[in-house]
């Protein structure tokens, strides 16, 4: 392990404790607005039918790449245990 | 008489060993971690909440979510019945039963699709336990918050010279936020500028002493600052607060580490004092649940199964992330046994509490200086308010949730953080409340349990994979009798305190008391519920024939 590995270690370890968790909120927090966009307009994919059918159609192709991610976080079991530590 | 550089060298020797022989004997020949089998941060990566992290960050945070001011106050305690029961306990704690929490915790999760700690009970156990492990978690917080806002308020009340530091960083906190999130500065130059001003803080601080005696209102302080953390976007105060309270904690804790190996100072206080201390208490059980963090912890399961699993790259890491984290924890225990281990019981008694033997002690190890004492004494009161603001966070989410639909006025942020924190303040003050010492039970209580029920959840998914459960099944045996016995004695203590209290007509003092008693005394009967579910699960897993093997032309396996 040469010095610059060394740094890179030690860098990474800092950064894990100072700073990844604030990383990690951050990007839930646009997960859940991300989410939110997504549940209204192509909420009937689940059955929450929001927004009409004409305007779903023109917005799904900027949707279409986080479907199966929002599906999947959207019906994934959660309790308090993850409300609280998870976000 | 030992030095504390031999207790710290000795903690790293056979912390090493342990990890090089038996932890690396569990993840390979037990669990059989294997770095090409999948994970769920990349089966399920989205990400945000599952996404494969480099090891050594990981490792940084883990070890940032386990690390509280509990290690430090534990052995501080615990020292009451001489150095060498807590020495053991914690080098034992750490060997057989902490980092085996901790790595099996996360390894159950991470073999279960990521699911965290109630899921995983309600699968392996039952659903009653999945409600238990909901009640043990507020009770928990109740306990935490109220024993972490007592001893910040004693911290603030015994280190004048940290007072004014204190609230330079608080005030730099909201900068920060601002300037990162509403002015969008780049985090290296936001952070420069606010450490130049803490350290400016520090060194003006140290000069300005700030003196209230009375515990009370330091208490109210200290939960007013939470409250205002827990009701305002988390970017605004509390993640700054957490972020810059980091480096003055860590940057304090390695110059005391360094101060400690070369200054070896020497062991003054017996090394063994007797089964019983001083005030009547015995070291079975309570030492295991007095001194909790630095050698076993159930917060850390939560951590582990919620947080961490979800972010593993490969089963290998598991190891060096959530053993070495257990491991440095314990250092860190070792490290806080050392700076009270170097003061006669003189010395300590005249110090006071445990707040001011270790901030007075540490800073007289780094010379005494006044802004040694700045330094060092905000350095603590990091510690706990850290913790504070973010427990007080997830008090008001957690009882929201569970308590929202009943009382829908839980459901306002304000409502639910004021409410939680009036019962903190009953518990935590010294005029209304239990003695402190029984709360730190009731909280290392709560926090036991948890991590007897994190032991056993793992022995139930080894022995439902067929694979030695022991060596978390004993472990948690130990765990949940010990923590049970710890609970009934301090129930019991309070209990009888507040009904002394209500015979004499302090009706206020018999309040506090008897709330602490309630809340042992409903743990204790939660934990015996959680034995006979623990109990029932055991045998229907055991019961279970193992799944055979079935060719596709239907003959058994050879």
């Amino acid at each position: 392990m040469g010095l610059k590995d060394i740094k890179k270690t030690v860098m990474d370890f800092m950064y894990g404790m100072a700073a990844h968790d604030m990383a990690t909120y951050s990007l839930r927090q646009r997960m859940h607005m991300e989410h939110l966009f997504m549940l209204i307009t192509v909420g009937d994919m689940v059955g929450i039918p929001i927004l009409p059918p004409y305007y779903s159609l023109r917005l799904l192709p900027y949707v279409v790449p986080h479907v199966k991610t929002w599906k999947m976080t959207l019906l994934r079991e959660r309790d308090l245990t993850d409300t609280i530590l998870g976000g | 008489m030992p030095g504390a550089a031999l207790a710290l060298i000795l903690g790293i020797v056979v912390f090493s060993l342990v990890y090089h022989f038996y932890a690396k004997w569990v993840d390979r020949r037990v669990i059989s971690a294997d770095p090409e089998r999948s994970t769920p941060a990349r089966t399920y990566m989205d990400g945000v909440e599952f996404f494969p992290t480099n090891k050594n960050v990981l490792f940084g945070f883990q070890f940032k979510g386990i690390v509280g001011l509990a290690p430090v106050v534990g052995p501080i305690v615990a020292i009451m019945w001489g150095w060498l029961p807590a020495l053991l306990w914690i080098i034992f704690g750490v060997t057989f039963i902490g980092w085996v929490q901790d790595y099996m915790s996360t390894m159950v999760s991470v073999r279960s699709d990521g699911k965290s700690f109630g899921p995983l009970s309600y699968s392996l156990i039952g659903s009653r336990t999945r409600k238990l492990l909901l009640l043990f978690m507020v009770f928990y917080l109740f306990l935490l918050c109220a024993a972490f806002a007592a001893v910040g308020a004693n911290l603030l009340k015994a280190n004048v010279l940290a007072v004014a530091p204190v609230a330079v960083l608080l005030l730099v906190a909201v900068l920060f936020g601002h300037m990162v999130y509403k002015m969008k500065m780049s985090p290296v130059t936001a952070t420069a500028i606010a450490l130049g001003l803490i350290i400016i803080g520090l060194f003006v601080g140290s000069n300005v002493p700030v003196s209230i005696a009375n515990v009370d209102v330091w208490v109210v302080l200290v939960l007013l600052v939470s409250i205002i953390a827990a009701t305002t976007p988390i970017w605004r105060f509390t993640q700054p607060i957490l972020y810059l309270f980091f480096y003055v904690v860590y940057f304090s804790l390695i110059l005391l580490v360094l101060a400690l190996v070369f200054g070896n100072p020497t062991y003054v206080r017996p090394a063994f004092a007797g089964f019983v201390a001083p005030n009547g208490w015995p070291l079975w059980p309570l030492l295991f649940v007095v001194i909790a963090c630095g050698a076993i912890s159930g917060w850390h399961s939560l951590v582990s199964s919620s947080s961490t699993a979800k972010q593993i790259d490969k089963e290998t890491d598991v190891l060096p992330i959530c053993g070495g984290s257990m491991m440095s924890e314990g250092i860190l225990g070792l490290v806080a046994l050392s700076i009270v281990a170097v003061l006669t019981l003189d010395e300590a008694t005249a110090l006071g509490g445990p707040a001011a033997i270790f901030s007075k002690s540490g800073a007289s190890l780094l010379g005494g200086s006044a802004v040694a004492q700045s330094l060092v004494g905000t350095m603590f009161v990091g510690l706990a308010l850290g913790v504070l603001v973010l427990a007080i966070r997830i008090a008001r989410i957690t009882l929201s949730e569970l308590a929202g639909d009943a009382i829908p006025a839980l459901k306002n942020i304000y409502v639910s953080a004021i409410v939680f924190s009036v019962v903190v303040f009953i518990l935590a003050s010294p005029s209304i409340g239990a003695l402190w010492l029984y709360i730190w039970v009731l909280f290392g209580g709560a926090n036991q349990l948890m991590a007897g029920l994190a032991l056993w959840i793992a022995a139930l998914w080894l022995l439902n994979e067929k694979k030695p459960w022991i060596i978390s099944g004993i472990p948690g045996v130990f765990m949940i009798v010990t923590t049970i016995a710890a609970l009934v004695f301090a129930s019991y203590g309070v209990l009888t305190k507040g009904l002394g209290f209500l015979a004499t007509g302090e009706t206020v003092k018999a309040g506090g008391n008897i709330i602490a008693g309630v809340i042992g005394a409903t743990l204790v009967i939660a934990a015996l519920i959680m034995c006979v579910d623990i109990y029932n699960a055991f045998g229907r897993i055991k019961a279970k024939p193992a799944p055979k093997v079935t060719a596709a032309d239907g003959g058994e396996e050879e």
